[in-house]
């Protein structure tokens, strides 16, 4: 899976380099054009962990992927920083084209994204297009140690899945052949 | 009792006290160090028979902290603990491990600090080198024999077998980078409680450890709550609890277990902040889901518990973690036979060559001492 190189690094450095992305997507820039400027780095060839919500102590070079959109969220929350609520929007649609956009909403904190509640589907949606590239990527994903498969961090995914009428036991199983589609013939009938 | 003169016909302290067997005398007296009577004891039992001091000086060590090979304290206790029977040495080391919940057979320490002096030291050159891993306390990690390992029946293992135990929990690789290391045993401990919590709550909405109070209003609001997020400074509405569940409205703060009190004012100031900003929010239920369990960290283990309302506290260790049988006699004393067939129990690591060194080097004692000490003590101190 191709991922921008901005988000890989040690912790700090890539930390470093957000403020002043975080502060372009504030005033309105694209999503896309502001991540990938710097290139992408194949996860096939680069090593290190992909480290869901992006903040973390884990030591070394690595992937993170709740970066930007996790200090994003927080800056277009913000009392005294708010900007327009069409900039939250459009990064939104933006984020759902690519399956970098999606994993970095799909960490344990990366349901603050899906407010209001009518962005669950388009989420899942997405999610699931890009399912099959983001679980290739295999046992290297965390947000605490040690890493595993996307599937076994519980995140976001878990909880739209939930919120839909999915069975929390189903949630936690291992998940079944056909992927986390499978798993919508148990949602509320109405999703 | 301790107010009274020693009589010409005995001191009764010293009567009362050698009547107690040995587990009894070791209760006694640890209360009696707790209320500040240690060195009233000390002159007390000085002439009396050798027992009272080596109970006396391990129930002084006990509480001595910090701990090196070299601490005064530990030394006396040695001295002291050399001049009982070896029955005796093993009922006050059993006493001070089992008190602590390290699931080790004090026999079997025993024959092992034997077995090691017989053996000797480790020298510099047999020891390891490895740049990637280490300890918690910055020696480095060897493949050499271990007192677990290498020493036949220094430490006995109690892993049990039973169907419905957990498997042992073994500490992971310990990895800080350039962070401090009680820093990074923080933060990894803080990111398992929240995501075991999260597994526990799927379909809650949550704040976990990096959400700043500003987003956390912020969804209130979304929902339509009449909320007032200009009420706080930009330096509170920067904080970050670590535990938050917006849809059942529980707040929980994690902490050591001696931080505990801190943790209840920082819990509390966030319940305030929140009220401030126009949302009501509980203290979390002890109890509740994912607020109670053990599990692996770097380089030791965890066990956590919701201790009080709002608050999660854990103790790190190290050594690895074993699913132990309760007695059947503790299991019927409960409501709840699930929770109570097993329980966890804290098993060493190895010791550092260093730790080695001076298990041979000091007296019979003072070594078993040493190790007990090793075992109990929680990284850091």
């Amino acid at each position: 899976m191709l991922l921008p190189s901005v988000l890989y690094g040690p912790t700090p450095e890539v930390k470093q380099r957000m403020r002043p992305l975080v502060k372009k997507l504030v005033a309105g820039a694209n999503l896309i054009d502001v991540v990938t400027a710097g290139g992408m780095l194949d996860t096939s060839t680069i090593p290190g962990l992909l480290l869901l919500d992006g903040v973390t102590k884990i030591s070394g070079e690595n992937f993170h992927t709740g970066l930007p959109l996790m200090p994003l969220i927080d800056a277009l929350s913000h009392p005294r920083t708010r900007p327009a609520r069409s900039i939250g929007d459009a990064v939104f649609e933006q984020a759902l084209g690519v399956p970098w956009g999606i994993l970095g909403m799909l960490g344990p904190n990366g349901h603050f994204w899906l407010m209001p509640e009518t962005r669950f589907r388009p989420f899942l949606d997405a999610t699931l297009r890009f399912w099959g590239e983001l679980d290739a990527v295999g046992e290297r994903y965390c947000y605490s140690a040690p890493p595993r498969r996307l599937w076994d961090v519980i995140g976001t995914l878990h909880f739209v899945l939930a919120n839909l009428g999915v069975p929390q036991d189903r949630l936690r199983a291992p998940l079944p052949p056909g992927g986390p589609g499978a798993l919508l013939k148990y949602a509320h009938a109405a999703n | 009792m301790l107010a009274t003169p020693a009589s010409g016909l005995g001191d009764p302290v010293v009567i009362f006290l050698l009547s107690l067997q040995l587990p009894e005398l070791l209760e006694e007296l640890a209360e009696a160090v707790v209320c500040g009577y240690a060195l009233q004891l000390e002159a007390r039992v000085a002439a009396a028979p050798p027992i009272l001091s080596a109970a006396l000086q391990a129930v002084v060590l006990a509480r001595t902290t910090p701990m090196t090979r070299n601490h005064p304290a530990l030394q006396r206790a040695g001295a002291a603990l050399d001049r009982v029977s070896r029955d005796q040495q093993i009922q006050i080391l059993s006493w001070m491990l089992h008190r602590h919940g390290v699931s080790i057979e004090a026999t079997r320490l025993v024959e092992g600090v034997i077995a090691m002096r017989e053996d000797g030291a480790p020298s510099e050159g047999e020891r390891g080198d490895s740049a990637e891993t280490g300890t918690p306390d910055g020696e480095q990690e060897s493949d050499e024999h271990t007192l677990g390992e290498s020493i036949d029946g220094a430490i006995a293992s109690v892993q049990s077998t039973g169907s419905c135990m957990p498997t042992p929990i073994h500490p992971e690789k310990w990895a800080p980078g350039d962070q401090p290391g009680g820093m990074y045993v923080g933060n990894d401990v803080h990111d398992k409680i929240a995501e075991h919590y999260a597994a526990s709550h799927i379909g809650d909405r949550l704040a976990l450890n990096t959400r700043p109070l500003s987003t956390i209003i912020r969804w209130f609001e979304e929902m339509s709550h009449d909320v007032h997020a200009e009420a706080l400074s930009d330096d509170e509405l920067a904080r970050k609890p670590d535990i938050l569940n917006l849809r059942r409205r529980h707040i929980y703060e994690i902490k050591p277990a001696k931080a505990q009190g801190e943790g209840a004012t920082q819990v509390r100031m966030y319940v305030r902040l929140l009220e401030r900003a126009g949302i009501n929010v509980d203290l979390g239920p002890m109890g509740e889901p994912g607020t109670i369990g053990a599990m692996a960290a770097p380089g030791g283990v965890f066990r956590f518990t919701s201790s009080e309302p709002g608050l999660i506290t854990y103790e790190y260790n190290r050594g690895k973690l074993v699913p132990v049988p309760v007695p059947f006699a503790q299991q019927s004393r409960s409501n709840s036979k699930e929770k109570e067939r097993w329980r966890w129990e804290l098993q060493p690591l190895k010791l550092t060559p260093a730790q080695q060194q001076a298990v041979v080097t000091t007296t019979v004692g003072a070594a078993m001492l040493l190790i007990v000490m090793i075992l109990l003590a929680p990284v850091g101190a």
